[in-house]
């Protein structure tokens, strides 16, 4: 298997690109990223580049699959740019456009989008568990859920003109582990939990990579729903990973976010603080069924798991 | 499967009730319904019914409806495609997404009724054309903004339809289906099928089966794509109360009462009907068997209503999902009963009888 994975600085890719490598069919890895990245096996090679300049000639004959990673995830990377709601929705959107046409035009056999749950929204009449099936709702103001189904409307098109290319969209809730954004882990590892008792879930990295995996073995084409179950409210999920809780009304939480935000992209951007309010937790049963994805940690063990690497993350500081 | 509710805005004279009282009645009944566990409360479009049906500006309504609930989807069907401008029909759906934070379901027909055709200058036996092109145009201006269409009836240039819809592609869409044929159509276009309330079931059953051999047959086993929808959804007239002979008692009058008129309604119409409904005609024999011998004895034996206690009201709603039903759309009280009733009933079924078939 020869691959290209793009965002293959990113925080995801460095649990990926290992588990890849442990498999002897992968005989080749491109990663493609605006940051360096270095892997010690030879079969990966590594190209700085942005993903709006990629051109077919950057992606090497013969190449199986792409996996399509770069994305900008709550500012990350862009420093005061993230501000620039243009830059940001450029990189994306205008990134992933150029990603898939390159894929066309190099004969490239499937694609694989990492979607995300956020592209359902977490609204008030959502069902308890959303299928793949659910309209794609992005909550406004949320950039990365807006950008996320904007690609996965080019790709709807882009799959109609192109039957032959597999096109595998994973939509994972959210992601997770000692790779992932330390947003996530942090609010995990905090005492104050939102007053709000609306369903929501999470995903480990390790599992995440493994679906990658799978996707690629079946030739898997549609889209694939990525969680831990069962869903919890985040009062319970905070039950496993703290002592204390302490609630904290959504409204002054908001504006809170809203002034961190403008001093650190750690907090990742506003949008998502509304997604707290609503539920949203996805059915995983097609993942199952057809991946034949079974993640080895649910939702309780994710939780330990983050409870587990709080010390040693600690000391961490993530580039 | 899901439980939702099916509103005609019915005035009848022997309910004592205007129709101001009528609309804010359904107004408070759909705010009670999502505390309780319904999906989606439906609203159709007729003209010219007196009694029957006053919910000639549903889009009003449902505007209305979208800002006193938050949970509740909102069924903006059936939109009688040949009656509307179909840019203004996507302008008014998409407008109706945004008030409702992406609420909407959207479904459309031909309409049967030649005193509605005649009155919006439409041509009936060109209404099979029209409803395609529309759809065809409703579709492209919700999924993208822009409409380019250049049809028989219709011939735009790259036109820049706001505002855009929250859900993507776009809202769900679902078809009127009365003849197989109609069910067939809406396989084909991708569609899921709303099945009214004046069918007796034992022909919807094999409506179900030929719509789901039909969705194989143009769209295989796959899981459906995002602008598909391939649910059916069924309505039905429901009265639930603890006491089974109570329940028939409260319903009994109201019931007839909406059936006779709904099949006074569509009969004479049906024997009229021109050759692409050649379905309705024979149904309409059907229907004037009915009208003479109209009871609530004759419409449970029909699977049209389901009158009677929890106990079954569930055996009933178990039939329907061992068919394939994916929505019911309650009509609780048939939309006639005193509020008070209807909402008794409408409670118990939520306590009693839905837990059975949602988790």
């Amino acid at each position: 298997m020869r691959l290209v994975i793009t965002g293959s600085a990113g925080r995801l890719a460095r649990v990926l690109i290992p588990h890849l490598l442990q498999n002897q069919d992968v005989e080749f890895i491109l990663g493609i990223d605006h940051q360096s990245a270095d892997y010690a096996d030879p079969r990966y090679a590594h190209r700085r580049m942005d993903i709006r300049e990629m051109g077919a000639n950057d992606i090497p004959a013969g190449t199986d699959a792409l996996i399509h990673m770069a994305f900008v995830l709550m500012g990350g990377g862009l420093g005061k740019r993230r501000h620039d709601r243009n830059e940001v929705r450029a990189v994306n959107v205008a990134g992933s456009e150029n990603v898939f046409a390159a894929c066309a035009s190099a004969g490239v056999g499937q694609i694989v989008f990492l979607s995300s749950a956020a592209v359902y929204g977490a609204w008030p009449d959502n069902p308890p568990l959303l299928d793949e099936t659910a309209p794609l709702r992005p909550m406004r103001g949320f950039a990365y859920a807006e950008d996320k189904v904007t690609v996965e409307r080019m790709l709807d098109a882009f799959e109609h003109k192109h039957p032959d290319i597999i096109i595998s969209r994973l939509r994972p809730h959210a992601i997770v582990g000692p790779h992932a954004h330390p947003l996530l882990n942090r609010i995990l590892r905090q005492p104050f939990y939102p007053l709000s008792s609306a369903l929501t879930q999470c995903v480990f990295e390790e599992d995440v990579a493994t679906a990658i995996v799978l996707a690629l073995r079946k030739r898997a084409a549609g889209a694939f729903n990525l969680a831990a179950q069962p869903a919890m409210s985040l009062y319970e999920m905070l039950g496993y990973t703290q002592k204390w809780r302490i609630p904290l009304p959504l409204a002054p939480a908001a504006v809170l976010h809203r002034l961190l935000w403008r001093l650190t992209p750690d907090v990742g951007e506003p949008g998502w603080v509304q997604g707290i309010r609503h539920p949203l937790a996805v059915d995983t049963q097609r993942a199952h069924s057809e991946l034949g994805w079974q993640p080895r940690f649910d939702l309780p063990a994710c939780l330990s798991a983050v409870r587990a690497s709080g010390a040693s993350d600690a000391s961490r500081q993530h580039v | 499967m899901h439980f939702d509710l099916f509103n005609e805005l019915s005035v009848p004279a022997f309910a004592g009730r205007s129709e101001q009282q009528v609309f804010n009645d359904t107004l408070e009944l759909w705010q009670s319904a999502e505390t309780l566990g319904f999906s989606t409360a439906w609203l159709v479009e007729h003209h010219f019914m007196p009694e029957y049906s006053h919910s000639t500006a549903p889009a009003l309504f449902l505007a209305a409806a979208s800002r006193l609930t938050r949970r509740l989807r909102l069924g903006h069907a059936i939109i009688p495609l040949p009656y509307h401008h179909p840019i203004q029909v996507a302008e008014q759906l998409a407008t109706l997404d945004l008030l409702s934070d992406g609420r909407l379901e959207f479904g459309y027909g031909r309409g049967f009724s030649p005193q509605e055709y005649a009155a919006f200058g439409q041509d009936m036996g060109a209404s099979r054309r029209y409803t395609a092109e529309s759809l065809k145009i409703i579709r492209q201006a919700l999924k993208s903004g822009r409409v380019d269409f250049h049809g028989e009836h219709f011939d735009f240039s790259d036109l820049n339809v706001l505002p855009r819809p929250i859900q993507q592609p776009h809202p769900p869409i679902w078809a009127a289906a009365v003849s197989p044929e109609s069910f067939d159509l809406a396989a084909q276009e991708g569609v899921g099928v709303l099945v009214g309330p004046f069918k007796p079931w034992f022909m919807v059953r094999e409506d179900i089966r030929h719509y789901r051999q039909a969705w194989q047959r143009h769209h295989g086993t796959a899981m459906p794509a995002p602008s598909q929808n391939n649910k059916v959804a069924m309505t039905v007239g429901i009265h639930c109360h603890s006491d089974q002979r109570m329940a028939r008692r409260q319903a009994s009058e109201g019931f007839v009462w909406f059936y006779r008129h709904l099949l006074g309604q569509t009969r004479p119409i049906l024997e009229r009907l021109y050759e692409s409904y050649e379905y309705y005609r024979r149904f309409g024999k059907l229907g004037s068997l009915l009208g003479k011998a109209i009871s609530l004895t004759a419409l449970e034996a029909l699977g049209m209503t389901i009158v009677g206690d929890p106990a079954h009201c569930r055996k009933r709603i178990g039939e329907l999902q061992q068919a394939g039903v994916d929505h019911v759309l309650c009509a609780f009280g048939a939309g006639v009963l005193p509020p008070e009733q209807t909402l008794d009933g409408m409670r118990l079924f939520a306590q009693q009888v839905m837990p059975d078939f949602t988790s």
